[in-house]
């Protein structure tokens, strides 16, 4: 590691927390219904949305409405974006025609579900695929809703605690208009000008056809680039304009810019704990949260770049230089972010997979096992670490419930948390969540392995679901794993080298996204219907403190178990094994036929 | 009774299909993602009774 590698991550985390309790304050008083800055302008618009949708504001939902709700407008949230796709050969601002033989049904699918679950899995290369119609009506417009969606029903889950012997715990549709109005819109808008500043485009011109100065001709794709990027980044949905994401100089112009992005992926992660704290009258609780995210967060890019920086042994002993000098970044720089080097592609990655966004500025698939390690782990322990926007707090609130739960096993006392009785609905709730999202991993990347299919046929014309690897051994079950996983945990980051643009993945990725997201969203509103009616218990001297260094311990301690007991066997067999071979001198390098699984 | 949902489904999209652009594989992804939701509303309901 140098110097200069570690500063940029603790200027980067500094800058993460100092921004938490303002974030959070704000998000706080706005879900209470108080005052803030932006009602002046904005109330007015709130209360024409009630109005033009229906929507009494003061009405409450219990838990079951309240989901039912969140089911309800997620279905138009798919159906909109699939006909947006499917019939933009007839629609508007599509001015190089692409038309319904760029986005098959099966990939429409495989779309409308990533983006109305915030995952923002692509098959696709944006500039070659979607109008710019389909980008800003169908794709962006969901980056804002699903957004809002998760945050929602965070805060739901927080009210379970703050209230106390009620049936409601607010409702949706109030929560899902003022996130998207008072803190998605407005922070969106100032980033798109802060990006268009730096250089990032922003245009509706038909693609620019230029020579090159050594004479051959280049298509530069063009579109309403900074506005989806803003979104793309706060509202942690990663799904970029361009194939190459934020590696590319549209969307990421300078690091500056790199800079921004990773902080929009954050801000509102860390601050929803300050929310969490101030909305139960303890903020205590809220950094306690936020501490157990920072130090697994730290943990990670501190095993992910040193592993980056030392690079490949095997280069190594050809006489490669890899130590870091002033003419050199040393380490392995397959496949990193160029112009910003191995640190700040390391923290790039390690973010983007803490949260639940999914945005890349290098590949992953060219980190060294270890490296490529941390974002598959930090995804498969359910994006906890600040997380989704919203579903990084009710993910880690769940496991805290769970942590509590063991913790009162081992003394023998029934467990509290925030003043409320954790009893057998609320753990079974947090389990179901929890394995949920686990077996989908599991049993998805399972079956892919093995499935056969006849070479030339509809579900995967390659033949087996393996034949879209694109390398062999370990690094391909790693391949395999990663995309099952981007999809069920709603992160939608490609690890790379694995051909997905087939019925076969599209369909079973697409399914991955619809559960994995709202069988862990759905166990989290019945845990805040269940701890909304329970009254509060007060705190006696047999009470575990939830807002010292030993929660904050007991917590990571249970997130990194409970991830570890459940995919470590797979782990072993992909990332793991790959590490130990690589330093016995084997590597599997890229093949571009068909391969086993394990060769 | 989803399966009887579905199929209804799948006799209203196919008169949608008349839009050239459509077929009916545009039905079998709309009505598996519908029939998704179902699934995911029963969750709900075996929620509640937990």
């Amino acid at each position: 590691m140098t110097s200069n590698g570690i500063l940029q991550i603790l200027v980067f985390f500094g800058l993460v927390l100092a921004a938490t309790k303002p974030v959070g304050l704000f998000m706080s008083r706005l879900f209470q219904g108080k005052w803030t800055f932006l009602h002046p302008v904005l109330r007015p618009v709130e209360r024409l949305v009630y109005r033009s949708c229906g929507v009494k504001e003061d009405a409450e939902q219990r838990w079951t409405q309240y989901a039912v709700s969140v089911l309800a407008f997620s279905v138009f949230a798919f159906l909109f974006p699939y006909a947006l796709m499917r019939l933009q050969g007839l629609l508007p601002l599509n001015p190089q025609g692409f038309g319904a033989a760029q986005v098959s049904p099966d990939q429409a699918f495989n779309t409308a579900v990533s983006f109305m679950t915030n995952t923002n899995w692509q098959w696709y290369s944006g500039e070659a695929t979607m109008s710019y119609l389909v980008q800003m009506a169908g794709l962006a417009v969901q980056n804002f809703l699903s957004a809002a969606v998760g945050i929602a029903a965070a805060i739901a889950l927080i009210r379970g605690f703050a209230r106390h012997e009620t049936d409601t715990i607010g409702n949706f549709w109030v929560d899902l208009t003022r996130t998207t109005l008072y803190v998605l819109i407005p922070i969106s808008l100032v980033s798109a000008l802060v990006l268009v500043a730096q250089g990032a485009i922003q245009n509706f011109h038909p693609y620019a056809v230029v020579k090159t100065l050594e004479g051959a001709t280049q298509t530069i794709a063009q579109g309403p680039v900074a506005s989806q990027e803003a979104i793309k980044q706060l509202g942690t949905n990663g799904g970029g304009f361009f194939n190459a994401n934020s590696g590319h100089p549209f969307e990421s112009p300078t690091a500056f810019t790199n800079l921004v992005a990773m902080f929009l992926i954050f801000v509102l992660g860390a601050g929803l704990t300050y929310t969490f704290g101030d909305m139960v009258k303890d903020t205590r609780q809220g950094w306690a949260l936020f501490w157990a995210m920072a130090v697994m967060f730290l943990m990670g890019v501190f095993v992910a770049y040193p592993s980056e920086q030392a690079g490949n042994p095997m280069l190594a002993k050809l006489g490669v230089e890899s130590a870091a000098t002033g003419a050199q970044s040393g380490g392995n720089m397959e496949g990193k972010e160029t112009r910003f080097g191995i640190a700040s592609s390391a923290l790039f990655a390690t973010v983007t997979t803490d949260a639940s966004c999914g945005a890349v500025n290098s590949w992953h698939d060219s980190y060294t096992p270890l490296g490529g390690l941390v974002p598959l782990f930090n995804m498969q322990t359910d994006e906890v670490i600040f997380g989704g926007v919203g579903s990084g707090l009710y993910g880690m609130l769940l496991y805290a419930i769970v942590g509590v739960f063991i913790a009162g096993l081992m003394v023998g006392r029934t467990p509290e948390y925030i003043g409320k009785k954790i009893q057998r609905k609320e753990v079974t709730m947090a389990l179901l969540a929890i394995l949920a999202t686990a077996l989908l991993i599991l049993v998805f990347s399972a079956i892919s392995v093995v499935i056969p299919f006849a070479k030339g046929g509809y579900w995967n014309p390659a033949g087996p679901a393996v034949a879209n690897l694109g390398n062999s051994g370990p690094h391909g079950l790693s391949e395999v794993l990663y995309a099952f996983t981007s999809g069920s945990e709603n992160n939608g980051s490609a690890f790379g080298g694995i051909t997905v643009n087939t019925p076969w993945y599209d369909l079973t990725i697409g399914l991955c996204m619809l559960f994995g997201r709202f069988l862990f969203m759905i166990p989290a509103l019945a845990v805040a219907g269940s701890l909304a009616r329970k009254k509060v218990v007060p705190t006696s001297a047999g009470t575990l403190p939830t807002h010292g260094p030993l929660f904050v311990g007991l917590l990571v301690g249970t997130v990194i178990v409970v991830g570890a007991l459940t995919f470590f066997p797979a782990l072993s067999l992909g990332p793991i094994v790959e590490h130990f071979l690589m330093h016995e001198g084997t590597l599997f390098s890229m093949v571009l036929g068909p391969f086993p699984i394990w060769s | 009774v989803f399966g009887g949902i579905a199929t209804v489904q799948l006799w209203l999209a196919r008169c949608a299909c008349r839009i050239r652009s459509c077929s009916m594989l545009d039905v079998l992804y709309i009505a598996i993602t519908v029939a998704g939701f179902l699934a995911l509303w029963g969750v709900v309901k075996a929620c509640e009774k937990v």
